[in-house]
């Protein structure tokens, strides 16, 4: 589904963040990218995602074996692409009930299908908020304006339920939650486990991962992936640290 | 008699001699003074010459409207007393007022004509004391407009729609607002251009709050995109009265909104609220001017300014504390969001203090709509230029949502959106 190669990026007119990855997802997989802060993780959720800003200055990223790179955030979540945010951006004026139908609306039209109208819609989502313990109440508020940080990490999973993506990618989900928000966000993202759909989990923590178990890890450190392996490794990172990292490369130079 | 001498002998009031000398001593001083230029340090961004050197018509010809046309602004859901002037002059067969207790409302002509006693104690004793060349012109052709006094409690809204059809039309809209103690007053003042004539509107606004009374004033300026528009706002505020004023403007060629408000009674507040939004080559100017005269007076301003094309915005907030206006606590903000390169603003806040106990705060940013946000937008399926239009209508909505009257909240948002380049887009998302 997802093919990186050799991929290298930088921030426009600045040094080089991500220094040569590669990395090969497919489907109904579960990877967990985990690494020190500044290590490149969000870069390569962002770059993912078709944020502007960054400069690839070598390799390639193909996306249902096309290239992604040279499309719009837009067409890439159209084609099934969805990033939830660490860090949600709150949007003053517009609903939260808005945003999600539009956005649903504007991917089934690329497809081909009729669009929802709001009955079918509103039932729609309605199910998918029990699930989340989610309030009604927050569908008629602006998207995010005022919501707590946990509220807002279940917002951005809300979004994943309803968009249904094939490719998700999660940058720092669990950041800011308590352990009954991890819980019922972990919920969540189980709930989205399935053959045709692939995760990566961008995370500096492991515990989001003893709720979502993880087929692979891989530990970025300075932009580059210097270590993968199974759902063991995150284990053994909790135990001794990012510091191992830090020798190992020293050794290395 | 010239043809001017003989407009002046038909306008309301030619036979009440103090309304007669009240306008011969404005011409005078016309005359003598004429209109403001760049040389003014008031009007250094904004050039009246395409307004004033233009030749408007001063007489009023018959116009036929169409229901459809004025429907969307009579805003019939609102419980309100409603007068609607048709390019200046009132127009009962549109109007509805009904009799209440407490409140003479009237239009000014009416009011002019008869030589209301409250009128004449008030009419031109605020604006007259600062005569720039446009609130002579008005005193001297008023021609029509509102006259509100309140005497006792709260009464219902009052709903002043200026309509303005066909070319060439000068008129001078003039208001007088008398709010005695422990009263309040609602006013909701809609100017709007039905169709894309040219035409010059020169407006004035005097309002006394007596002790502990209120004024919410609602503007809303939506003159035709070639109308030339001035207007002067004149509040004076005895002690412990409260002046509220949220004031829209997108309308006109070249507009220039004056807001003089007199804080002269300790415990005085006033807030003013307001949104610019300029496109193509409009040129949007506004100058605020708040003097602290007493102690204990609040004052609060907050403008958001949104500019697109070539259009060009001027916002000046002056607020004076005067050396016996202590404990004054007086903010303002001014935040502008330019969307293309060509557009312009000169934010200028102006603070003079010459009292030392007090507070006063001010900030002007002017940026540009936040990427984060527009990729956030994008990745949830929104294309680019919705997702622009959907902040742009944020940044907007959010002086809008301020509006404490539900029913013009509707129709403000729905007026905002036709703004919008792709405003059909963004409708659903409401």
């Amino acid at each position: 589904m997802l093919e990186i190669k050799n991929l290298h990026v930088g921030l426009e007119g600045e040094k080089e963040i991500l220094k040569g990855i590669d990395l090969s997802v497919k489907a109904g997989e579960v990877h967990a990218i985990m690494g020190p802060n500044g290590s490149g993780k969000s870069t390569l959720a962002n770059i993912l995602a078709g944020r502007e800003g960054y400069n690839v200055t070598d390799g390639t990223v193909q996306y249902q074996g096309n290239n992604l790179l040279d499309k719009s955030p837009e067409e890439r979540a159209w084609e099934g692409l969805f990033l939830a945010f660490q860090y949600p951006v709150e949007i003053p004026g517009v609903n939260n009930i808005y945003l999600l139908k539009a956005g649903l609306n504007a991917m089934r039209k690329h497809h081909g299908l009729d669009e929802l109208d709001a009955m079918d819609f509103l039932a729609l989502v309605k199910d998918k908020m029990k699930a989340l313990k989610m309030d009604e109440a927050f569908l008629y508020r602006a998207v995010n304006e005022g919501f707590s940080g946990g509220e807002k990490k279940r917002n951005e999973i809300l979004q994943m339920a309803i968009l249904e993506p094939k490719l998700a990618i999660l940058d720092e989900t669990d950041s800011g939650l308590d352990i009954d928000a991890l819980k019922i966000v972990a919920e969540g993202i189980n709930a989205l486990r399935s053959p045709e759909r692939a995760l990566v989990l961008v995370t500096h923590y492991q515990r989001l991962l003893d709720y979502v178990k993880p087929d692979f890890v891989h530990v970025l450190s300075q932009g580059k992936i210097i270590k993968s392996g199974g759902s063991e490794l995150a284990l053994e990172l909790e135990k001794s640290g990012y510091s191992w990292i830090d020798d190992s490369q020293r050794a290395d130079s | 008699m010239n043809e001017l001498e003989q407009h002046m002998a038909q306008l309301a009031g030619a036979k009440v001699p103090a309304i007669e000398r009240l306008r011969k001593e404005a011409l005078v001083r016309f005359n003598d003074k004429g209109y403001p230029d760049l040389r003014d340090e008031d009007w250094k961004y904004t050039n009246v010459n395409p307004m004033v050197s233009k030749d408007f018509n001063l007489k009023v010809e018959e116009v036929s409207l169409k229901q459809e046309q004025l429907q969307a602004h009579l805003l019939t859901d609102l419980d309100a007393h409603r007068l609607v002037f048709v390019n200046g002059v009132f127009t009962p067969d549109l109007s509805q007022v009904s009799n209440a207790s407490g409140l003479t409302l009237m239009s000014m002509a009416q009011a002019l004509n008869e030589g209301n006693e409250v009128l004449l104690a008030h009419l031109g004793q605020y604006a007259d004391q600062q005569a720039a060349g446009f609130v002579n012109a008005n005193t001297a052709w008023m021609e029509d407009g509102i006259f509100v006094h309140v005497t006792e409690g709260q009464t219902k809204s009052i709903y002043a729609l200026f309509l303005h059809v066909g070319e060439g039309k000068a008129s001078y809209p003039r208001n007088l607002i008398v709010v005695e103690n422990n009263s309040e007053c609602t006013l909701i003042e809609n100017h709007v251009g039905l169709d894309a004539g040219s035409y010059a509107s020169t407006g004035i606004m005097e309002a006394v709050l007596e002790p502990n009374s209120v004024l919410r004033h609602f503007v809303v300026q939506q003159h035709s995109p070639k109308a030339y528009s001035v207007a002067d706002h004149f509040i004076q505020q005895e002690a412990h009265s409260q002046y509220y004023t949220y004031n829209f403007q997108w309308g006109s060629r070249l507009a220039r909104q004056d807001i003089n408000v007199n804080l002269a009674g300790q415990g005085a507040h006033c807030s003013l609220d307001g949104l610019y939004m300029g496109r193509e080559r409009q040129h949007l100017d506004t100058h605020s001017r708040i003097d602290h005269m007493v102690s204990h007076c609040t004052s609060h301003e907050d403008y958001k300014g949104i500019l697109d094309d070539r259009s060009r915005a001027v916002f000046n907030g002056k607020v004076f504390v005067h050396p016996d206006a202590q404990k004054t606590d007086a903010n303002q903000q001014n935040k502008n969001l330019l969307l293309s390169k060509q557009a312009e603003v000169d934010t200028k806040p102006q603070l003079e203090i010459y009292a030392d106990d007090v507070k006063c705060a001010h900030g002007a940013t002017v940026g540009q709509l936040d990427e984060t946000s527009l990729f956030y937008l994008q990745s949830r399926g929104i294309d680019l230029t919705t997702a622009k239009d959907l902040l742009t209508f944020g940044f907007a909505h959010d002086v809008v949502n301020r509006v404490p009257c539900e029913e013009l909240r509707t129709y403000l948002e729905k007026m905002l959106m036709e703004q919008l380049t792709h405003g059909d887009n963004i409708r659903e998302f409401l």
